[in-house]
């Protein structure tokens, strides 16, 4: 339980970073900031993550 | 920790309910297991319900109210803690974006894939026509040298056509520059234009030769992440005028040719602008170019920043194919303006500042279409818009400026500055 909500705190501090990397990349989009193979490991994290935590609240819901 | 052994929230409010049920005294009553606890705890949670009774609350307000403390006490935690793990990676993503790659390819020189070929018709055009053969024939009496050639007057076609530009010697003042193959000057405006006080700078250039324009990356050599500061590239590089270019340096996508060499060419989603060997400048949307065809046609320059400012007929555009803030947010602004071969002007806007507000796209494309421009293109902006002049600053960078990738330059060819 612990490590689930951990990953839910996650998915929302990991959504809120993209947030604000996607209005970085507004002000300079050659800086690469959502085209970056950075951006993408993270992009692929951060889909992990809440695909996790949300079949974990999924399973929580359904005991 | 101390004293947390068995549940003693529980038995602490245990111990209210039978204080309100009886009416005695906190003092006087003996709750079961209280004393296990140790005296602070006893003698705190005694002092809290004297105060709550104090102020006539009841048991039940009591036990409500110090819920919805803890309550809100540990949202504030538990959003703070968000906050500051969002901070956390915010670090490390900068981290692995920006650093890492500098540290592991700051200074990987990166070489020229392949080299433009000059089109046959370009090359017997705009460069000099060959010396007369009294070059060959030089007398030790340097009198005799002042003779008129007798074939050619050794001009180049664009020095012909813009021949009251230019100055059989070099004229250098504050704002202006003439020699035989450069025509330079720098107006400067600064008033009130569009409602706001701005100020920016015009540089009208005329050269005599695609030699006369070029582009200098930092410390003289592509690399990714390299960065010098403006002034010391435009000395390096020996340019009169120089104006920040469209910082190629930390990204691969879209063409890019510098000086005739081709570094690559990757697909890409933004406006292109060429430079030509013959002198001709093009503007090109993501869908309208073909990469082999523009290296095939003689592309001299690439720039891919952008966006373009002005439609095919020279007229400021209204709608750009870049983001949001970028078009709208009013900030200093560089930009290079394209007449005809051999005629160009870098235009930098100052921004951010008490002297200048800065400028939005529209605005700035305004400039370039006031001035007669019939191609125009935006370069990067905000702090890196610096134009120099004769080696030292010109314009007055938005935060004092910062080191730059590339720079756009007017310099004499090596055998015409000597």
């Amino acid at each position: 339980m612990k490590i689930m909500e951990f990953l839910s705190h996650l998915a929302i501090c990991m959504a809120l970073a993209l947030v604000v990397i996607t209005i970085l990349n507004g002000f300079n989009p050659l800086m690469s900031f959502l085209t970056s193979n950075t951006t993408k490991v993270f992009i692929f994290i951060f889909c992990a993550v809440v695909v996790v935590s949300s079949v974990g609240a999924i399973v929580r819901a359904r005991k | 920790m101390e004293g947390r052994h068995s549940s003693p929230k529980h038995s602490a409010a245990s111990a209210r309910r039978a204080v309100n049920n009886t009416g005695v005294s906190p003092e006087q009553r003996t709750v079961p297991g209280e004393r296990d606890y140790p005296e602070r705890i006893r003698r705190d949670a005694q002092v809290r319900i004297r105060e709550e009774q104090a102020v006539g609350r009841t048991e039940e307000e009591y036990r409500v109210n110090t819920t919805k403390e803890k309550k809100r006490g540990s949202v504030l935690r538990m959003v703070l803690l968000d906050m500051l793990m969002t901070g956390m990676i915010l670090v490390v993503f900068a981290f692995f974006h920006h650093v890492l790659p500098r540290l592991t390819a700051g200074n990987t020189v990166v070489q020229p894939i392949s080299t433009v070929n000059v089109p046959a018709t370009v090359s017997a055009q705009p460069e000099k026509t060959p010396e007369p053969a009294v070059t060959s024939e030089i007398p030790d009496d340097p009198a005799e040298t002042e003779q008129p050639p007798v074939v050619d007057d050794g001009r180049t076609e664009w020095q012909r056509k813009f021949a009251d530009k230019f100055t059989d010697e070099v004229v250098i003042t504050e704002n202006s520059y003439s020699s035989p193959n450069i025509s330079i000057t720098i107006d400067t405006f600064s008033g009130e234009y569009n409602g706001y006080f701005q100020t920016y700078y015009v540089c009208d250039i005329y050269v005599a030769s695609m030699e006369n324009f070029q582009t200098y990356f930092a410390n003289g050599q592509y690399s990714y992440y390299g960065e010098q500061e403006a002034v010391a590239m435009a000395r390096n590089s020996g340019a009169i005028l120089s104006m920040n270019g469209d910082w190629c340096n930390n990204q691969k996508f879209g063409i890019l040719v510098r000086n005739g060499e081709v570094y690559y060419d990757e697909p890409m989603e933004y406006d292109l602008c060429v430079l030509y060997y013959d002198g001709t400048v093009e503007t090109y949307s993501p869908s309208a170019y073909d990469p082999a065809d523009i290296i095939a046609s003689g592309a001299y320059q690439t720039w891919k920043f952008g966006p373009m400012l002005l439609d095919s007929n020279g007229k400021a555009m209204t709608s750009f194919n870049t983001t949001y803030v970028i078009e709208k947010e009013a900030a200093p602004r560089s930009g290079f303006g394209y007449y005809e071969p051999g005629h160009y002007c870098f235009v930098v806007a100052d921004g951010r500042q008490s002297h200048a507000r800065g400028m939005v796209l529209t605005e700035f494309a305004q400039i370039f279409e006031d001035l007669g421009c019939v191609r125009a293109y935006n370069m990067d902006g905000g702090a890196s818009s610096i134009l120099t002049f004769n080696g030292k600053r010109y314009n007055i960078p938005s935060g004092g400026g910062r080191n730059l990738g590339e720079i756009l330059l007017i310099a004499e060819t090596p055998d015409s500055a000597g």
